[in-house]
């Protein structure tokens, strides 16, 4: 089963010890993980959000990661529209901790700490969260296999993560395509809630560079009933970055990441 | 009684409809001052409350100084255990182009974790804000409140003109806060920016004003508190919203307790109009009192008939006034609310509601108020006997008795008072109030043989000038001395209020502005905000340098003032360069001297405190002052003492250098700029402009234009006290017109007599309006010394009291010629209707009269 590659979300299925208890999931897991390890990736983004009213927003980025789970370093570069040309999101993670992450607004020239507690908050105003954008790493989650499923006409495992340390969520739900394992379907529950506050999809999965990869990602707000979609283009791997790709003088410096 | 009340008091006053309305007035007037003042300040207080209440939202904690927080305590807060989230504020209240929507609360907050402590309605079924990455993305963005969207015919998308330190700006308005929780704040007056922009905008460097906590459950206030404060030292306030919305609420409330005294001195003042008029009232209806009593009515139920008539009347003088009262409330609260916000920084209610407890006090006060008035005329009316009611002029005839023994407990309550205000037995506003009572009592007991005394000395020079109208006009308030003491007395009481008060605001407005003219001495001043105490901008000290560069530029200062903890209190924290500073003004020391300051503050980093510091905290030179500082406790060894009018609280100065170096702030507020010799102002101050146009706010002013910029923020400061002054005056003149009606009413068998015996309408007419002059005049002279005793109360005990601070007396003459001009003036004029009355007094009717 290849690791469902999530450029934006950056599921990063990291490699686990076993669990007695789910073995059958974790070794799912890990397996993806092995199948889909990239050491970078890039590509263009086209974001899209549509509110419940039928409002949409459209914005365009660039996406550069490098490493995996919880080392996993991101920069997100705004391009479109012109109004937030230059803005930019630097998330670098820490292993058994949250992220730091900064907020780049050119108008200010400076960037910004996103609090630990702004988990929570909406990425730009997008259907994902702050918490969404940070790396999954399947070592901070107890996983347990909960069966199989049909998903548009391809078999998939279910697998039912619950978070170990702070989250928000209280469970999620993954569905991973039994022939490539990739994750294809994501609900997410609340913490204190009992039905699913998200659903992201992936679609349109091909190869790219010899990786599996879904071109379409959508996430939808079920209670709001407004949702967000990323196509990617210009996708690559495995290119290297320049050594200060992922600092804060990077960030500043308002461009110029290609 | 029902009877008597319908039979005797209503035909009553349906025959003297105008008296009536007039004594209606004098209880309106008095509860109408009363309920506004304190509505005004009931809403201030409550509204100060609501709206950090509302603002703090879950906040459980506000890390805060008066210097502002710097964004790396974030840092040193962030991995401290019991704290679950934080976020920063930058408040500022700013005004809007359009002045009708009144001023605006603007609001920094990081949006993208402020959620934490309040509830937006941005996201979610109600979502306002348009696009929130445009929204961080363009730092003119702004969310109003959707009241406020309502009011100024706002949408998203639109401008919204706001007048900034750098003068008229828009900004975007790009969401819309729905009406709950914090939205509601500052009667909705609310505009959300990002902090970041706000930072900019307001020139606060890299500083919010306070940081914001929240605490993980579990951890208690307590241990929060000391956990907070011990991580970021002594010199940041860490304290729950509660205690900050009470202690700016403290603040307001004593700012407003002066106001209280001038509400109390107008009720005061209607009691007597209320006197007056039921003291004629019993006159005229001395023969229906007789027939009562014939008809077996005792005295005690005469009494209560009167005092019934009281209560009616002052019931529905309390209900009216209370209506008039809350109107008046609506323009005081705008008054106060942007005085509170110019001196505190401290966003005020926008609208003065009605409450319960204001009304039954309101209402209360009329009526004890009008029975107060009412109880010596009804009980002269109760021993009213038959047979001197039907003895028709009889009344009018009995003249005034000389009491040695109330001349000389007059004289004695007035030395006590002024005994009493120079011992200060009591502190604060009880002191004031006793000082005012026995004063009051004493000139009551004196008022009346003071005033006969004066008219007896100038009835004859008065039938000089005036041979016809002076001699009727001195015979007619010569022989009714209880009406003549009773409108003297209100008329003394109202001028000596005026007079004390206004002399007051004369003798520290004077003292002030000599302050200003030994200190302001440099040629120009760059400020970058309008508000001297609160600034909304500082510039960054590295201006200094480029001003410094510019041509026929020779010195500048930077001139830095900031509030700080003091023992309870918050004291002002002065800073400059002492050297140059002490080089170009003129000190007035109380201890040490100009070397020992220069010395001490320059060389030893010790302070200087002002005058009223030392009194209020009992410190002078050789003492120590201990002050938190963001680098821990400091100690500052007093090196002088010198006169200082810049805080109420007390004020200390340090030198800049102590300040940069124990504060680590070197932003400022004012920069003094001193020019070469012959070089031309304007030419310098254009240079100034256009070194800082775009880049910061400049406000350029020469020596002049500081100084009477600053005289003009004094005004508006005793901007209220004039207000509560005129006031008094009002009721003055309303005492006059009863009194002058009481006069015509009282005599009109004795002006039917004249008329049958060839005056002609039109002198008794100027008779009654000389009256009037007169009365006046007499009032003025007792008020005379009496307002000179209570304006040197006012400058030494009651402002020492309050601020520490000594005015130097001056006379206030202007006020005095202002008074003795007009008046007579407006006496004659509220004479106007009365004297008409008089002239048009028939002969047949009169001589029928009592």
């Amino acid at each position: 089963m290849s690791r469902a590659r999530l450029p934006l979300l950056a599921f990063t299925l990291a490699l686990a010890g076993p669990a007695l208890a789910s073995e059958d999931a974790r070794t799912i897991l890990a397996k993806a993980e092995v199948r889909h390890r990239t050491k970078t990736q890039q590509y263009a983004g086209e974001l899209t959000v549509v509110s419940r009213e039928g409002k949409v927003r459209r914005k365009a980025w660039r996406n550069f990661r490098e490493g995996y789970a919880g080392d996993a370093k991101q920069l997100i570069r705004f391009v479109e529209p012109p109004e937030v040309r230059g803005v930019g999101f630097l998330s670098v993670g820490r292993p058994g901790k949250s992220p730091d992450q900064w907020l780049y607004l050119p108008s200010m020239k400076r960037e910004r700490r996103i609090a630990s507690q702004d988990r929570d908050a909406s990425f730009v105003g997008t259907d994902f969260n702050y918490e969404d954008m940070e790396e999954f790493d399947h070592t901070a989650h107890d996983v347990a296999l909960r069966g199989e499923e049909v998903l548009d006409g391809r078999p998939c495992f279910v697998i039912e993560a619950r978070p170990k340390q702070a989250s928000l969520y209280e469970r999620k739900t993954l569905w991973v395509r039994k022939d490539i394992l990739y994750l294809v379907r994501m609900d997410a529950v609340r913490r204190g809630e009992k039905e699913p506050a998200k659903r992201l999809l992936l679609g349109d999965v091909g190869q790219v560079d010899g990786h599996f990869v879904a071109r379409k990602l959508e996430m939808a707000s079920l209670k709001t009933g407004s949702r967000t979609t990323v196509l990617l283009t210009e996708l690559a791997f495995d290119r290297p970055n320049p050594p200060d790709r992922f600092t804060l003088q990077s960030l500043n410096r308002e461009g110029g990441d290609d | 009684m029902n009877f008597l009340l319908c039979t005797l008091s209503l035909s009553y006053v349906k025959r003297h409809r105008l008296q009536t309305l007039l004594t209606l007035l004098g209880v309106v007037v008095g509860v109408a001052t009363f309920s506004a003042i304190r509505g005004a300040q009931g809403a201030l207080v409550q509204g100060v409350r609501d709206t950090v209440d509302r603002m703090a939202g879950k906040a459980q904690l506000q890390v805060s100084a008066d210097q502002g927080v710097p964004e790396q305590m974030q840092e040193s807060l962030r991995e401290l255990p019991g704290i679950r989230a934080q976020a920063p504020v930058i408040e500022q209240i700013v005004l809007p182009a359009r002045g009708e929507l009144g001023s605006l609360l603007l609001l920094g907050v990081d949006l993208l974790g402020d959620r934490e402590m309040r509830d937006y309605g941005f996201e979610g079924e109600d979502a306002d804000l348009d696009d929130p990455l445009l929204f961080l993305a363009q730092p003119d963005s702004v969310a109003v409140s959707r009241e406020l969207a309502q009011r100024a015919g706002l949408k998203v998308g639109d401008p919204l003109a706001l007048k900034l330190p750098q003068g008229t700006r828009n900004v975007i308005v790009r969401g819309l806060l729905t009406p709950r929780g914090f939205a509601e704040a500052f009667g909705g007056n609310l505009v959300v920016m990002d902090v970041y922009a706000a930072q900019a905008l307001f020139g606060r460097g890299r500083r919010f004003d306070r940081l914001e906590l929240r605490l993980t459950d579990g951890t208690g206030l307590a241990s929060g508190t000391e956990a907070v404060q011990a991580a970021v030292g002594p010199g940041y306030r860490v304290e729950t919203p509660e205690r900050r919305g009470g202690q700016l609420a403290h603040l307001v409330d004593g700012f407003m307790a002066a106001f209280s005294v001038s509400s109390v001195f107008a009720l005061g003042i209607g009691t007597f109009l209320i006197f007056n008029a039921f003291n004629v009232s019993v006159t005229r209806r001395r023969r229906d009192i007789g027939t009562l009593r014939a008809l077996g009515a005792t005295p005690r139920q005469v009494q209560a008939l009167f005092l019934v008539e009281a209560l009616v009347l002052g019931a529905l003088g309390g209900v009216l006034g209370l209506l008039v009262g809350t109107g008046l409330a609506q323009s005081i609260l705008k008054t106060m609310g942007s005085t509170s916000e110019l001196l505190y920084g401290v966003p005020g209610a926008s609208r003065a509601d009605l409450t319960p407890s204001l009304a039954v006090q309101s209402i209360a006060l009329g009526v004890v108020a009008s029975l107060a008035g009412a109880l010596a005329p009804s009980h002269t009316a109760s021993r009213v006997q038959p047979t001197e009611a039907f003895a028709k002029g009889s009344h009018q005839a009995s003249g005034a008795v000389v009491r040695p023994r109330r001349i000389v407990a007059g004289a004695a309550l007035l030395a006590a008072s002024v005994a009493l205000s120079l011992v200060a037995p009591l502190p604060g506003l009880p002191l004031v109030f006793l000082v005012l009572a026995v004063a009051s009592a004493g000139v009551i007991a004196l008022a009346g043989p003071a005033a006969r005394a004066l008219l007896r000395r100038a009835a004859p020079p008065l039938a000089r000038l005036f041979p016809v109208t002076g001699r009727l006009a001195a015979d007619s308030l010569l022989s009714s001395p209880r009406r003549t003491a009773g409108t003297v007395l209100a008329m003394t009481l109202s001028i000596t209020f005026v007079l004390g008060f206004g002399g007051y605001v004369v003798s520290a407005k004077g003292a002030m502005v000599r302050w200003m003219e030994d200190i302001i001495t440099s040629d120009l001043y760059v400020r970058a905000s309008a508000n001297f105490v609160r600034p909304d901008f500082l510039f960054p000290a590295g201006l200094r340098q480029e001003l410094l560069r510019l041509d026929g530029v020779q010195a500048v200062e930077s001139f830095r003032g900031t509030s700080l903890p003091f023992r309870g209190d918050t004291i002002r924290l002065v800073t400059i360069e002492i050297g140059p500073m002490l080089d170009r003004t003129r000190e007035e020391f109380i201890q040490g001297d100009e070397r020992s300051m220069r010395r001490g503050l320059v060389e030893e980093g010790k302070c200087a405190v002002s005058d009223n510091f030392h009194r209020l905290f009992g410190l002078g030179v050789g003492d120590v002052v201990e002050l938190a500082t963001p680098t821990g406790m400091a100690s500052f060894p007093i090196a002088a003492v010198f006169r200082n009018f810049t805080s109420e609280r007390g004020t200390v100065y340090l030198d800049r250098a102590v300040f940069l170096e124990r504060w680590r702030d070197d932003r400022v507020d004012v920069f003094d700029v001193n020019l070469a010799k012959g070089v031309d102002p304007g030419a310098v101050r254009g240079r100034i402009r256009e070194l800082l146009g775009g880049r910061m706010p400049a406000l350029v002013s020469t020596r002049r234009e500081y100084i009477a910029e600053v005289a003009r923020a004094i005004d508006a400061f005793y901007g209220l006290v004039q207000m509560t002054v005129l006031l008094a005056l009002v009721v003055a003149v309303l005492g006059i017109v009863t009194s002058l009606l009481i006069s015509v009413a009282e005599r009109r068998r004795e002006i039917g007599i004249l008329k049958s015996l060839g005056a002609l309408g039109a002198q008794i007419g100027r008779s009654v309006a000389l009256e009037g002059v007169v009365l006046s005049l007499v009032g003025l002279a007792l008020a005379l010394p009496l307002g000179e005793l209570m304006a040197r109360f006012m400058e030494t005990t009651v402002i020492e009291l309050f601020t520490g601070w000594r005015m130097p007396h001056t006379w206030p003459a202007a006020l005095v010629l202002t008074l003795t001009v007009a008046l007579p003036v407006v006496s004659a004029l509220a004479a106007w209707f009365p004297a008409r009355q008089a002239a048009r007094v028939k002969v047949t009717e009169a001589i029928e009269y009592e």
